[in-house]
């Protein structure tokens, strides 16, 4: 077997109510992930409810039909193993990882909560002050988090469903209410907007038999509406500085309008993001770390922040995340990093560097599938964003398939200086500080 | 047909299984290097684990961040590879080598596509006993360091830990998290390569791979042909320090801006060879790991003050950190902080029901089973046992010891090591934010963030 052989089994089917069911059976590790994906994520908000969809997902774990609040919790790890959920910007994914004779569990909850939630004032102000310390943990309290998630999607987007905050203001939070917990759940948590995967060592037809039984008779509701995702045309550069406080180190955000998911730009600047970041021998490893010595550390991905290249929905944006050496002014910074682009534009890549870059996507094509939570993740949001889980085999040949003809072209029409947004985050002056 | 079942209550399913390991193949060479290799045919890459002992412990106290610095600078010029020939090399077989220091340990990681072992083998060695920290990189890596540890200390969380280790560990190498940068200012490529070539030797280092080996005679030769003439030279002990004796402080560190307080409440323990480990392992699963545990549930679902709130038990060689900690608003600082305590004073007052002990021995025992999942996470834990130095059955005897703690020794335990009089307690956030809630915290020293 060598990474162009390996290929994950799959069976897809629709029960009658329109769940989709996507199982990958591997029997060589006594675990088993069930993995349940919706079509609701922050940009299914109305104005005025930022957050709610992240929100909706903490009140997912606060009781169900016939599992009062805690329990869900407590069976899961009562049953050695773990679960979580988290919210994207087109989708809301749950999941528990379990010792493979356990499954039954994992679908008696996910059925449960599918089937109707505990929705309650108690549980709803209770989930609104652990959603306020979250937001307050990984955001407020934080050097660089405020200004990527609150104030980058603003200078990358002009359309509100698409720039407004995932974790939302304490203002919208504290507006949302029991009524429009329940509206939301009706709409959204439906079988039929949803994908199940297993994945793991399970029995198939026992499996079959179970998912059957636990899900096919939770009515389906009319596909739920999607509010207008379209953003005009780009009318130039966008540009915007942050001062924030809790940041030592300057920073930069950079990014440019994402082409559209799964077209040939879109592979190729998958292919382009490996060459200028994956790895020590990456073009600004090489060039902007070490050669002009400006650049600490970075990160970048089509979708960044909160999504990757594999799940996001367009529109999207290439975004380039550096923290920068304070001997250098960032507009410098951003000089060296255009730079690097044009001679991109101006000359491609290398052919080594390419084939470096392949080797690096069978790699990591294969380390994502090690773990059986891992392969749900990639199969359920395939079936969902895609319609089809089978891409799991196929999609990472259409990146091997780029050309360096095909970056360079890439490069050129996607990473316009013209329409660039660009956020500089200054550390805060504090006490002490000279003047 | 569908078939009927009780869709009203939870599904009865059979008791866990007992996860057995892969077989591991462990042996010498002459030269002493350790050598443990599971032959995993699951995926088309190998993973590799390369650990010494050469942690954080064994830098010389005015030279704090050797260990890492080295770490950080193996693959950055060798006596036979360019810093950027190095790195293209392994980016063209699909690898990755990463190395880091630890507290106890210098461990390189690693992966390739395996039809590339070979190769992967071949910069392994390359990388650890050829490595000659060129100048430039030397200055680069200092120069980025300094800048690193400064952004590090700017997060609450980091702030918290460090204070936490320092007052904890006192004297003794385990107390630094991080090294300060006037330490990282003083070394330079003499002390890396005398660090490296002093310590990275092979009986002190233990080898683990784990992925599609084929042939083991063709996988030994070509180990040997890398590793086995590399000498074997007495390496140096850590400098003894004692641990000082758990006590009762309270140490405010002043975060301006902070919109949150972080709350850490922690002591020296007992590490994984200590008669008392698995007591403690279930009495911190009861109280703080995970979603069922009493803190979670008591203080952010019933109480609502924070969003984590844990407890967890870092083991390291020769001791463990326990910790318990929780972020909240200012207001509510002094009442999180005291029913924190109240909860590891009720796990020493009364023993867990029989149903809560069970959720802890399941939980910890199932997961252990996950996380033996992947070829990267076997090799991770082979390496930790055997730096270790535990037991060669230590994985495979780990669910029957936790399902041995009982009620009684999960009291003892807390009893033992949850007195909230023996724990030092750090609070990260603004001064000016806590008025009034200082006089129920008891006496404590006010420190200023390093700027």
């Amino acid at each position: 077997m060598t990474s162009s052989t390996f290929t994950l089994p799959l069976e897809r089917y629709r029960l009658d109510n329109g769940l989709r069911v996507v199982l990958s059976r591997d029997p060589t590790a006594p675990v088993v992930a069930v993995y349940l994906i919706y079509g609701v994520g922050a940009r299914s908000e109305e104005f005025g409810r930022s957050g709610f969809a992240h929100l909706f997902e903490h009140m997912m774990f606060q009781g169900s039909c016939h599992a009062p609040k805690g329990l869900h919790f407590q069976i899961v790890e009562a049953n050695g193993g773990y679960l979580n959920g988290s919210t994207h910007p087109d989708y809301t994914d749950y999941f528990e990882v379990l010792p493979s004779n356990k499954l039954p569990v994992a679908l008696w909850l996910e059925a449960d909560r599918m089937r109707g939630l505990v929705i309650n004032e108690e549980n709803l102000a209770n989930q609104k002050e652990a959603v306020k310390e979250e937001r307050r943990l990984r955001l407020d309290n934080q050097p660089y988090v405020t200004a990527i998630v609150d104030l980058w999607p603003r200078l990358l987007f002009r359309n509100w469903t698409n720039y407004h905050s995932l974790i939302g203001s304490f203002e919208d939070l504290d507006a949302a209410t029991v009524d429009d917990v329940a509206r939301f759940f009706k709409t959204y948590y439906a079988p039929n907007n949803a994908v199940l995967v297993l994945a793991g060592d399970f029995d198939l037809e026992e499996s079959k038999r179970l998912i059957e039984a636990y899900f096919h008779d939770i009515e389906p509701q009319p596909a739920p509406p999607r509010p207008s995702t379209t953003e005009p045309e780009p009318d130039g550069e966008r540009s915007a500085v942050y001062e924030d406080p809790h940041a030592r180190i300057p920073a930069l955000i950079l990014g440019f309008p994402g082409p559209p998911r799964r077209c040939p730009d879109y592979y190729a600047l998958g292919v382009l993001d490996v060459i200028l970041t994956a790895g020590a021998s990456a073009r600004f490893q090489q060039n902007l770390v070490k050669g002009r010595r400006s650049v600490i550390q970075y990160e970048a991905n089509l979708g960044w922040p909160f999504a990757s290249a594999s799940d996001y929905i367009d529109p999207g944006a290439y975004s380039i995340f550096l923290l920068h050496h304070p001997s250098f002014r960032t507009r410098e910074v951003l000089d060296h990093v255009m730079e690097e682009l044009g001679r991109i534009q101006d000359d491609g890549p290398s052919r080594e560097e390419l084939e470096r870059a392949r080797s690096f996507l069978r790699a990591e094509h294969v380390k994502q599938l090690e773990s059986n939570i891992g392969r749900a993740q990639l199969l359920g949001r395939h079936e969902l964003l895609d319609g089809d889980a089978g891409l799991v085999n196929t999609e990472l040949e259409r990146f091997l398939e780029v050309t360096a003809e095909q970056i360079q072209s890439a490069a050129q029409r996607r990473l316009d200086p013209a329409v660039r947004a660009v956020l500089e985050i200054a550390p805060g002056r504090r006490e002490g500080d000279e003047s | 047909m569908t078939p009927r079942l009780d869709r009203t209550r939870p599904p009865v399913t059979p008791p866990l299984q007992i996860h057995r390991l892969p077989a591991v193949d462990e042996f010498r060479l002459s030269n002493g290097l350790t050598l443990l290799l599971v032959d995993d045919g699951r995926f088309p890459l190998t993973h590799l684990r390369l650990g010494f002992h050469a942690g954080a412990r064994f830098d010389p106290a005015p030279l704090a961040g050797l260990s890492e610095l080295t770490a950080q600078l193996l693959k950055e010029g060798t006596e036979t590879r360019s810093a950027r020939r190095f790195a293209e090399e392994v980016a063209s077989i699909g690898g990755t080598l990463e190395a880091r220091s630890t507290p106890d340990f210098l461990i390189v990681s690693g992966s390739a596509l395996s039809e590339h072992t070979a190769t992967l083998l071949e910069l392994l060695a390359d990388m650890t006993r050829q490595a000659c920290f060129p100048e430039e990189e030397v200055e680069l890596r200092k120069q980025n360091r300094l800048q690193e540890l400064a952004h590090e200390r700017s997060l609450p969380d980091v702030v918290a830990s460090e204070r936490l280790c320092r007052l904890v560990f006192g004297d003794h190498p385990y107390a630094r998290l991080l090294p300060e940068a006037a330490s990282i200012r003083r070394i330079g490529r003499d002390e890396l390569v005398a660090f490296r070539s002093s310590l990275l030797r092979p009986q002190n280092a233990v080898l683990v791979l784990v992925g599609p080996l084929g042939d083991r005679d063709r996988l030994v030769n070509t180990i040997e042909s890398h590793f086995g003439d590399w000498q074997p030279q007495a390496t140096p002990e850590p400098a003894f320090a004692e641990f000082p004796e758990p006590a009762r402080s309270v140490v405010l560190v002043d975060r301006k801006d902070s919109v949150q307080f972080d709350i850490s409440a922690g002591r020296r323990t007992v590490n994984r060879t200590h008669p008392d480990y698995f007591p403690l392992l279930v009495a911190n699963t009861v109280l703080g790991s995970g979603a069922s545990s009493r803190l979670f549930r008591i203080l952010r679902e019933q109480m609502g003050f924070g969003y984590d709130v844990h407890s967890r038990l870092e083991p390291r060689r020769e001791s463990a950190l326990f910790s318990a900690g929780t972020q909240v608003r200012p207001e509510v600082v002094a009442a999180a902080l005291e029913a924190l305590l109240d909860q590891l004073r009720s796990l020493a007052e009364e023993p867990v029901c029989a149903e809560e002990l069970e959720t802890a021995h399941n939980f910890l025992t199932g997961t252990f089973a996950i996380s033996l999942e992947t070829p990267g996470a076997l090799a991770g834990q082979l390496l930790s046992r055997k730096l270790n130095g535990l037991p060669d059955d230590y994985l495979d005897t780990f669910v029957p010891r936790v399902r041995a703690v009982s009620a009684s020794q999960v009291r003892a335990a807390a009893q033992r090591y949850f007195d909230p009089e023996s724990l030092a307690i750090v609070l990260v956030g603004d001064a000016s934010r806590l008025a009034g809630q200082l006089d129920v915290v008891g006496p404590l020293t006010i420190e200023q963030v390093a700027p």
